[in-house]
């Protein structure tokens, strides 16, 4: 395929990896720009289909209002269940990376 | 410069405070004040296989403050997922909604300076909050941030304005305008520390649209506003170009500041919320929630001009808070001198307030004691000047106005005798004055003053005017001198 | 005593139940089996052998004190995507390495109300996205008929160690076929129940509108069995209709089998398509009628399936980002690079090609022409099968295209690997219930037949199989391996 044909291109695989925060090595870089481009040529027999008219589904069986009543209960987590799996923690919060 | 036309747009975060749980999970919505990390559950904690489950109440919540925006009511709301990283958001998506809001196309009537606006209402949706990040002295500098989700997935309501405001004045009018209609739908109290955020959109003529996020209170959005404005003019008049750019408020500063750019390619990647079905609200319930709306503050303010013949400057103070509107008629209900009464609220009280920053709800009294009070004065018993001090003594101690008088001797000295007591005794100490005085009869309020200030201002003033008024007559008359 | 090659888990209850087995001795009894077959088949990413014999001496001390269960002692080994309370629960994938979930997901928690125990957790492909179980962090599980072969996936781990029986039951996962494929694969029945019948509470997301969990069992009463236990409404899935399983066998007189000829074209391998028509044939000669049709719309099933699925895992794995749970972050770099690199070592490739994949079909630009487009062909493939469904009790096709191919062999080309799933989808996509069962060998290799109900008719399903049972005793055919 050439590249000026790809839907998937460098940038914008780049672009992806970035709004998906995967950072991706220079090889696994390589393997999607061939496969994503062939999944997709694959995905786009769909335009086969004229599907105007037709309604998005929401639930497939159609549900709708399922709702809960105001009222406190669930599971509740202790706060040393909440920390338990939390690879860094302070004084009963979760530590997180620096944001800048 | 100051001429050029501004455009402001508002994007208001409001926390139902109304209901016991968050939106959707079973966790308790009252997490102030609490240690971090105790108020969750898998679901608001974002464990892997939970699910959420919407919380009926927080709909119909939603629901009240959509028709009381008069906005149409989507017959079909679906809750959409928000697609962004962010260390608050425990599962790197927010649930909120795009496509089929609950409502759009509203309108609030605003004041500002006595002339009437009509804002317009983009959408109302429902969306859920974020927990909260704690950093170590600046967010550019700590070297590690904390978070906790004690307070992630709390029900917010979102309310889109059109870029219908020209002034920081007009979006501090808006905002209390929304902030009162929420408070008299009794959906959400302002008042409770981060209830209400704040992001804004600000163009100016010549320039580009500029968004404010993360202002954690109503009362900053002023202060970003001109800070912006300010900015965004000297940048025009320096002939220099205004971004198109996402800007953070600094509240500790005082300023905006930019992001950067790379943050800034935002792409949400909105689509359905497969864990939740669509919402279909129907006619017959729509008709009772309006039904059930309580009175709001415009239907408010024309009912307090009429019953209580008040001015409509008054009415729209007293609005502006709904506490404060409460606790007025309840002290004129109890008092039964609305002018006077109005004027104790809103020119005593609310000055109380503003200078102590607190709020209504935190008076340790009730209008009953002020009410208390202002008989007090009906009677006699203190004066007015002294009610000014005992109720400032009652906002500090809460203590009932009699036991503050009676702790602090405050009466009201009017006992003509009593009186000629303090005159006697000023007379002999200020001998220079009651001889100027026997000479001028301007140097007589000067006695006045210090007989009053001898009764610590308890004296009514009137009566000792008249006693040294009659006792300088007097010694004029010994000395055979008319009137001065 | 006891045979475990024909012990069900039925007889197991009864067993337990009357005190002529003790819970503990029957997980002993597989705790044995797996300590000598797991090393050669990798069923298990993990034995949860002290938890399991606490749970047996509780229920053993409850049975003394009268406690009855309709799964009293029995052993069920649980798919590793399946929240469990206490046991490590990983995925399959690096990431989640170390979780140990806080909760049990409401299937786990209504197998243990029954008095079942969960005694191991199986092998899958990471996130459950997979078609042969060799995309595991954990190594790929082998096919108990054929040590080189796939077992199919994602739930291969269950269906081998079912098929194998180290366990007489388990639970699968099956988001486009990840129960039936590897039921067909090892030669035991997967059902799929209707969308929205069993609690996804727990179950750890890969793409939520598609998937649900289903049982992976030897013997066909069993499966019913367990989906009497774990289906049925639960206040923490609100995508749960009203939903009551019952069933009584009454035979195959009169079922009307749809036969939709593209799922029995070239593309299929002929033993499979061979094998699959006996048992149709052998239904017929129990009174059941077929017609040849058409499902046309199945040829795009495929393609909208990957692309929902792919861009709801997008959304559901961006959790992952190693602050609350799983793999830690580098805290030497700020949040945006050290989820970046946490994510990219966490996930495998395979993880990694969908999330991007289902990223770009949400992106701005690119949903309405893929995302929006699946959702809009979803809803015309659902349309088309409920009309078969009107005419017919069951649609009866392959359950994949191929039998059981050899590890390595299709791991290079994602989309070879997709392509096991092409008779699978199309009931995920319909919402409707599908069940696979054993259609014979091809070549000493598991195959199987799959058919499709209406909404809540896995009644019918389960008649359909358990007439094949009958006449086939597929329940008596037991891998050598599992033998020795
Ligand atoms: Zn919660």
């Amino acid at each position: 395929m050439a590249r000026s044909e790809l839907t998937i291109t460098p940038e914008l695989l780049d672009h992806l990896s970035n709004l998906a925060k995967l950072k991706l090595t220079e090889e696994e870089k390589r393997i999607f720009i061939r496969d994503l481009n062939r999944i997709l040529e694959y995905f786009n027999v769909i335009d086969e289909v004229d599907t105007s008219g037709v309604d998005q589904v929401f639930h497939i069986l159609g549900l709708t209002n399922t709702m809960r009543e105001d009222e406190v209960g669930g599971e509740p987590l202790s706060q040393e269940q909440a920390l338990s799996n939390a690879a860094s923690k302070e004084e009963g919060y979760i530590k997180a990376p620096r944001m800048v | 410069m100051s001429g050029l036309q501004v455009k402001i747009g508002l994007e208001c975060h409001c926390q139902v405070t109304s209901l016991k749980t968050k939106m959707f999970c079973r966790c308790s919505s009252d997490y102030r004040g609490k240690p971090p990390n105790v108020n969750v559950c898998p679901t608001c904690l974002g464990l892997p296989g939970s699910l959420p489950y919407l919380n009926r109440r927080a709909v119909e919540e939603a629901l009240k403050v959509a028709l009381a925006l008069n906005c149409k009511i989507n017959r079909k709301m679906v809750f959409y997922r928000k697609n962004y990283f962010y260390p608050d958001l425990s599962k790197n998506f927010q649930i909120s909604q795009y496509d089929f809001p609950l409502a759009v196309d509203g309108y609030v009537t605003i004041n500002v300076n006595g002339r009437e606006k009509t804002i317009r209402i983009r959408r109302v949706h429902m969306e859920e909050d974020p927990g909260r990040l704690v950093y170590k002295g600046r967010i550019d500098t700590s070297p590690y941030t904390l978070v906790d989700y004690n307070r992630m997935g709390i029900a917010l309501i979102e309310v889109v304005t059109e870029p219908d405001m020209e002034s920081p004045a007009e979006a501090k009018a808006f905002l209390e305008e929304l902030r009162s209609i929420l408070e008299h739908l009794e959906v959400s109290d302002g008042s409770l520390e981060g209830s209400m955020r704040c992001d804004v959109n600000i163009s100016i003529a010549g320039g580009t649209r500029v968004e404010i996020k993360n202002i954690s209170s109503f009362k900053d959005v002023e202060k970003a506003l001109a800070y912006e404005i300010m900015r965004q003019r000297n940048l025009l008049r320096m002939g220099r170009e205004v971004k198109r750019e996402t800007r953070h408020w600094d509240e500790v500063r005082g300023i905006t500041v930019a992001l950067r750019a790379k943050e800034e390619e935002m792409d949400y990647r909105y689509f359905p919320e497969p864990d939740l079905v669509p919402v279909e609200i129907s006619d017959d319930f729509i008709e009772k929630v309006r039904s059930s709306l309580p009175e709001l503050p415009s239907a408010r303010r024309a009912r307090l001009v009429e019953q209580y013949n008040l001015t409509e400057y008054e009415a729209r103070v007293l609005t502006a808070d709904k506490q404060l509107a409460d606790f007025f008629e309840k002290l004129a209900s109890i008092h039964g001198k609305p002018k006077v009464d109005c004027s104790v609220v809103i020119n005593e009280l609310l000055r109380l307030l503003n200078e102590k920053n607190i709020e209504v709800r935190d008076l340790k009294f009730t209008p009953k004691e002020v009410a208390d009070l202002l008989f007090m004065v009906d009677e006699g018993v203190v004066s007015w000047k002294s009610a000014k001090y005992i109720l400032r003594r009652m906002v500090e101690t809460g203590e009932h106005p009699k036991k503050i008088a009676e702790a602090e001797g405050i009466r009201r000295i009017s006992s003509v005798e009593e009186i000629e007591k303090f005159v006697s005794k000023v007379f002999e100490e200020h001998k220079g004055d009651v001889e100027a005085a026997i000479k001028d009869d301007k140097v007589i309020h000067r006695l006045v003053g210090e007989v009053l200030k001898e009764t610590r201002m308890l004296a009514d003033p009137k009566i000792t005017f008249q006693v040294v008024s009659k006792r300088i007559r007097e010694l004029r008359a010994e000395r055979g001198l008319a009137s001065a | 005593m006891v045979n475990p090659l024909t012990l069900t888990a039925k007889e197991i209850a009864q067993q337990v139940s009357s005190g002529s087995l003790s819970a503990l001795d029957v997980v002993e009894l597989y705790l044995d089996r797996i300590r000598r077959l797991n090393p050669k088949i990798n069923a298990f990413i993990t034995v949860a052998e002290e938890q399991a014999r606490r749970a047996a001496e509780e229920v053993d001390k409850a049975v003394k004190k009268g406690f009855r269960g309709r799964l009293l002692g029995v052993p069920i080994a649980v798919k590793d995507v399946i929240s469990t309370k206490g046991i490590e629960t990983t995925c399959a994938s690096k990431i989640l390495r170390g979780y140990v979930p806080p909760y049990d997901a409401t299937v786990v928690k209504r197998l243990k109300a029954e008095g079942a125990i969960v005694i191991g957790k199986t092998n899958m492909d990471e996130f459950a996205m997979g078609s042969s179980t060799e995309l595991s962090a954990y190594g790929p599980t082998r096919n108990p008929w054929s040590l080189d072969r796939v077992t199919g996936g994602s739930s291969g781990g269950s269906g081998a160690a079912t098929s194998a029986r180290m366990a007489p039951t388990s639970l699968g996962s099956d988001t486009g076929g990840s129960v039936r494929c590897p039921a067909s694969f090892c030669g035991i029945v997967g059902l799929k129940p209707t969308y929205g019948v069993v609690s996804r509470y727990g179950l750890i997301s890969y793409a939520c509108s598609l998937e649900q969990i289903g049982p992976m069992t030897v013997d066909v009463e069993d499966c019913a069995l367990l989906m009497e236990v774990i289906s049925g409404r639960d206040g923490f899935d609100s995508t749960l209709i009203d939903y009551e399983f019952r069933w009584s066998y009454e035979g195959v007189k009169g079922l009307r089998i749809a036969v939709p000829k593209e799922f029995f074209s070239e593309g299929t391998d002929e033993r499979v398509l061979e094998s699959v028509w006996r048992v149709i044939k052998l239904l017929e000669s129990n009174g059941a009628v077929y017609e040849e049709v058409s499902l046309p719309l199945s040829r795009y099933a495929l393609a909208a399936y990957y692309i929902i699925a792919m861009s709801e895992a997008s959304s559901n794995l961006a959790r992952y980002d190693g602050i609350r749970y799983g793999m830690p972050y580098d805290p030497s770099l700020p949040w945006h690079e050290a989820f970046s690199k946490v994510r990219g070592e966490g996930f495998g490739l395979e993880v990694k090609r969908r999330i991007i994949l289902g990223t770009f079909a949400l992106s701005a630009g690119y949903y309405g022409r893929y995302y929006l487009k699946a959702l809009k062909l979803r809803a015309m493939i659902r349309d088309q099968v409920l009309s078969l469904l009107k005419r017919f009790d069951v649609i009866a096709t392959p359950t994949t295209p191929f039998p059981p191919f050899k590890l390595g062999e299709k791991i290079e080309d994602p989309l070879s690997l997709y392509m096991a799933d092409i008779d699978t989808v199309v009931a995920n996509l319909a919402g409707v219930p599908a069940i696979s069962i054993p259609a014979g060998l091809v070549d000493g290799l598991p195959v199987g037949a799959q058919f499709m109900a209406n909404y809540c008719r896995e009644d019918v399903l389960l008649t359909v199989a358990k007439c094949v049972q009958d006449e086939t005793h597929f329940d008596k055919l037991v891998p050598g391996v599992a033998k020795a």
